[in-house]
């Protein structure tokens, strides 16, 4: 599946490779990863299902980087930005759990 | 899900993949920055906690350093000051165990024979020497071989003078250590023991020596 063979090549690439973030940047990007792993869960969960549809997946996952980048800048203006950091990496995670908990039930009905 | 495997990817499918790519990607720089400097990647109001937290250990830790260097301070002088105690102490004891007599003493001295083959001498002639060489600073004096110290008995008798009940027999050597020329001159000045020695009809020769060997008591 060509997806899952450019997650591979990304990841080796980004270890091979090892580009330095612009500093402006570094504290979204573990936020923004959260945020497609999230997409990322929600997608494997609506394949297992069989209602996967690319569209939803893309859409949701600019959707949820974008947002959760949004969140996170907000809080740093606002100076809550430790919190509201906190609070997105929470929720995503909280979904991320649903989702892998779907997939179990579909993978091992259980 | 068997579609997704055996279809030629479409456009959509490319889509997916490149987004992919990015998680893909994204996630391995953010392993990596955190694995070689989490700091990076912390939050304003983190550092800044960190930086107090730093701080504080800090103070914390000099005034530990200052606490440390001071009981090494007092230890030393401390041990100083036992050292020099003791040394003292050793000292004492030495120059005790001189006085008393139970040690033997080597050292620089004089050696002072008396010829007195009439015997006219007595034991206050002998006791005049022996007081004057410890005027002389004398540190140690023996006479004929038999240590003198503080309790030494010099005596007339009628076999002649004893000595720590030893009968002397000339020639009388008289030993003594310490400052040679401080001994000579107590023992040779106008009016001292050569001169009255000689007056009383005996003949008393003082030497200087570099070693002079005296006994302990017996």
């Amino acid at each position: 599946m060509i997806a899952l063979l450019a997650l591979v090549v990304g990841v080796v690439l980004g270890l091979v490779l090892q580009p330095t973030i612009p500093a402006g940047l570094q504290p979204y990007l573990p936020i923004a990863v959260v945020a497609a792993l999230d997409a990322v869960f929600g997608a494997s969960r609506a394949l297992l299902d069989g209602i996967f549809n690319d569209r939803v997946f893309v859409i949701s996952f600019i959707g949820n980087v974008f947002v959760a980048a949004l969140v996170v800048f907000l809080g740093d203006q606002l100076g809550v930005g430790a919190q509201l950091s906190t609070g997105v990496v929470v929720v995503f995670s909280i979904r991320i759990f649903a989702n892998a908990a779907a997939i179990r039930r579909h993978l091992f009905h259980a | 899900m068997r579609e997704a495997v055996t279809r030629r990817p479409n456009k959509g499918q490319w889509i997916v993949a490149l987004l992919l790519f990015g998680l893909g990607f994204g996630l391995a720089i953010q392993v990596r920055t955190t694995q070689q400097d989490a700091l990076s990647a912390a939050r304003t109001s983190d550092l800044v906690r960190i930086l107090d937290d730093l701080s504080a250990q800090r103070d914390r830790l000099a005034a530990e350093e200052t606490q440390l260097r001071a009981t090494i301070a007092e230890l030393e002088t401390g041990a100083d000051q036992a050292q020099v105690a003791r040394q003292a102490s050793k000292e004492r004891l030495q120059s005790l165990r001189i006085l008393a007599g139970i040690v033997p003493v080597t050292g620089p001295g004089v050696t002072l024979t008396i010829a007195d083959p009439e015997g006219v001498l007595d034991a206050g002639d002998i006791l005049d020497a022996v007081q004057e060489l410890r005027d002389a600073g004398a540190e140690a004096i023996s006479v004929d071989g038999e240590r003198v110290v503080a309790t030494t008995a010099i005596v007339d008798t009628p076999e002649g003078i004893a000595v720590a009940d030893t009968a002397l027999t000339s020639p009388i050597e008289i030993r003594a250590i310490g400052d040679p020329d401080t001994l000579t001159t107590g023992l040779s000045f106008p009016g001292g023991v050569v001169e009255s020695v000689r007056e009383a009809g005996a003949e008393g020769i003082v030497v200087e020596r570099e070693v002079v060997e005296i006994a302990a008591v017996e």
